[in-house]
């Protein structure tokens, strides 16, 4: 089968640093990826080249058919990629559910003509935008709360928002950084399955980073494992675990 | 249906308050009517100018603060249409009784003045809201003395003298329905799907973007229809006092709406609203202290951002709950 993310001899520096460094992988139609590595491995960095927030300074990124590199964020996201992030970028002072609205926008708006004069296909836009929103917060467990301001919701709660928001533009390919940090073992377990319903029910491929190892190693069916900007294995949860090089990274003083 | 039933409503509601004023309030031929009229008028207009400007300092976020240049650019060019076009249009409307051939008169000074200040917006607005950052509130506090200083040395509009001469087209009837559609227009845009995006933007503009919201389009659009009110402003402005002078238009004035919003709240329609009629209303009770103006909307200012930085009626804070990237 053909890869869904090709990543190929990506590379990014920042000054002197180079924090993503020749960095090629692919990610299957499907796949649920793990990402892996030490802190400042550059693992956040890879996700910010994939989504627009950086633009490559050599490399490829190709999803499906079509080169996205360098694109900005808001047109990769168009092309079927969505994203969380690492610190919660919600939009704090807005309601559970208009973050989640607010992502619909892109796909489902009408247009700003029929909202000013408010005609039946804005109505049937808005309908369709509440109801499915309502449907995401339902799936992650955060229906009670659709009023409450985003800021004010608790911490494991605003990763799985940001979950929600993020599925709003109706992905192919979903990006997780660190969902399950700041979530305590219960919440954890549910992620996990939550996030293989997810790849089944919405058919979704999903390259997820964490720290979490025992997420990873239960979710995971294939692992890229960087270090400081490199990679440096790849392979099964079982493979990736046995690997000297790995564990060396992990353990390995500086 | 309901729809149509309520703006006629609206409408004669309107025209009818529009003729008791001028046959029991206004008699005789005055010049600007009386003194509570006049303000009345002032702050009409003064609301158009503080809920478009809170469509993008408050909605989205952005800083901008050079509105008294759209306002002045809708005044001007409008002004001008009467003055210049007037004559000629005014034959070919001679068969229509008076008040109809005023009333599209003033229509077509203000689309002109409309038009001029949303092209101005769009011009000011593309190349500074790319960046994100201050850029915005740089480049309109340029633009807006741009304007005055470029009307100041234009002769055909009167430069320094002023420009005299508009006829009085504009009325309680044409400022209400400013204010009408400029409150409807915020309105609907804010409670719909592109009034979340812009919200978003205000939010994080980072995650707006990976949330596929096309963060300068939505951006300059705002802009650009917060302009576009403020040169209906400036036109229904023009044709109520009958003359203009590039004093009213200054830095001062920019700063003027923009405390209207904060002392409302940023973002709150009503707040805004509030905003503008308060500070049209107060300076006049306190005349005495005019030449006070700028340290008295300072401290007020100061003290907002103190003791009540989310206005009087709004719920977010004045300068927004910043985030670094
Ligand atoms: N915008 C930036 N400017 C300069 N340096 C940066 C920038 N973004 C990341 N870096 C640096 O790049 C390196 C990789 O950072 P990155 O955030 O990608 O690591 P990470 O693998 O996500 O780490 P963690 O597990 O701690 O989240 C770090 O040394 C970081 O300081
Ligand atoms: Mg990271």
């Amino acid at each position: 089968m053909t890869a869904l993310l090709r990543i190929e001899n990506l590379t990014r520096r920042f000054g002197g640093l180079t924090a993503v460094k020749n960095v090629s992988f692919s990610v299957k139609p499907g796949q649920l990826f793990g990402l892996i590595g030490p802190n400042g491995a550059g693992k956040t960095t890879l996700f910010n080249l994939v989504t627009g927030v950086y633009a490559p300074d050599e490399g490829a990124i190709v999803l499906g058919e079509s080169s996205i590199g360098g694109l900005p964020p808001h047109r990769i996201t168009e092309n079927g990629i969505a994203r969380t992030f690492q610190n919660i970028r919600l939009f704090a002072s807005l309601s559970v559910l208009d973050n989640v609205k607010a992502a619909c926008h892109m796909r489902q708006s009408s247009s700003l003509f029929s909202g000013l004069f408010r005609t039946r296909a804005f109505h049937a836009a808005e309908e369709g935008i509440d109801s499915f929103s309502r449907r995401l917060l339902e799936l992650l467990h955060l229906d009670g709360l659709a009023a409450e301001e985003a800021a004010n919701l608790p911490y494991g709660h605003q990763r799985r928002l940001e979950i929600a928001r993020a599925l709003a533009t109706q992905p192919r390919l979903l990006l997780l950084d660190e969902p399950a940090a700041g979530m305590n073992p219960q919440e954890s377990q549910e992620l996990m399955h939550l996030i293989r319903r997810l790849r089944d029910e919405f058919h979704l491929t999903i390259l997820l980073v964490e720290h979490n190892m025992k997420v990873v190693m239960g979710v995971c069916e294939r692992i890229h494992v960087m270090d400081h900007g490199e990679s440096i294995a790849e392979g099964s949860p079982e493979q990736v675990r046995r690997d000297p090089k790995v564990i060396e990274a992990y353990l390995g003083g500086e | 249906m309901k729809k149509i039933l309520l703006v006629l409503a609206v409408l004669g509601g309107m025209g009818l308050l529009q003729w008791a004023l001028t046959a029991f309030l206004l008699d005789g031929p005055v010049r600007q009517g009386p003194y509570y009229y006049q303000i009345l008028m002032l702050a009409g207009i003064n609301v158009i100018l503080a809920v478009s400007l809170n469509l993008t300092n408050g909605i989205t976020g952005q800083f901008s603060i050079g509105h008294a240049g759209f306002f002045a650019i809708g005044a001007y060019v409008a002004a001008s249409v009467s003055v210049y076009a007037g004559p000629t249009l005014q034959g070919s409307l001679a068969g229509l009784p008076s008040f109809a051939a005023d009333s599209v008169l003033l229509l077509v000074a203000s689309a002109a003045g409309v038009a001029a200040a949303a092209a101005a917006g769009w011009l000011v607005g593309m190349p500074s809201l790319r960046l994100r950052g201050d850029y915005l509130a740089i480049v309109t506090l340029g633009f807006g003395e741009i304007i005055r200083v470029l009307i100041l040395n234009i002769d055909a509009v009167g430069g320094a003298r002023g420009f005299t001469g508009i006829p009085r087209y504009s009325n309680f009837f044409w400022v209400g329905l400013g204010v009408v559609a400029a409150i409807s227009t915020v309105r609907h845009i804010v409670r719909s799907s592109h009034g979340r995006a812009l919200l978003s933007i205000r939010e994080d503009e980072i995650a707006a973007q990976a949330m596929g919201v096309a963060v300068t389009r939505h951006k300059v659009t705002a802009f650009v229809i917060g302009a576009a009110f403020a040169g209906l402003a400036g036109s229904l402005f023009g044709h109520f006092t009958m003359y203009l002078h590039t004093n009213s238009f200054t830095f001062v004035k920019s700063f003027e709406i923009i405390i209207m919003i904060a002392l409302g709240g940023l973002g709150s329609l009503a707040g805004a609203a509030l905003g503008a009629v308060v500070l049209t209303v107060l300076p006049e009770l306190f005349r005495g202290f005019a030449e006070y103006r700028m340290v008295i909307y300072a401290l007020a200012l100061i003290l907002i951002m103190i003791y009540r930085p989310q206005g009087l009626l709004g719920k977010g804070r004045f300068l927004g709950r910043g985030k670094d990237k």
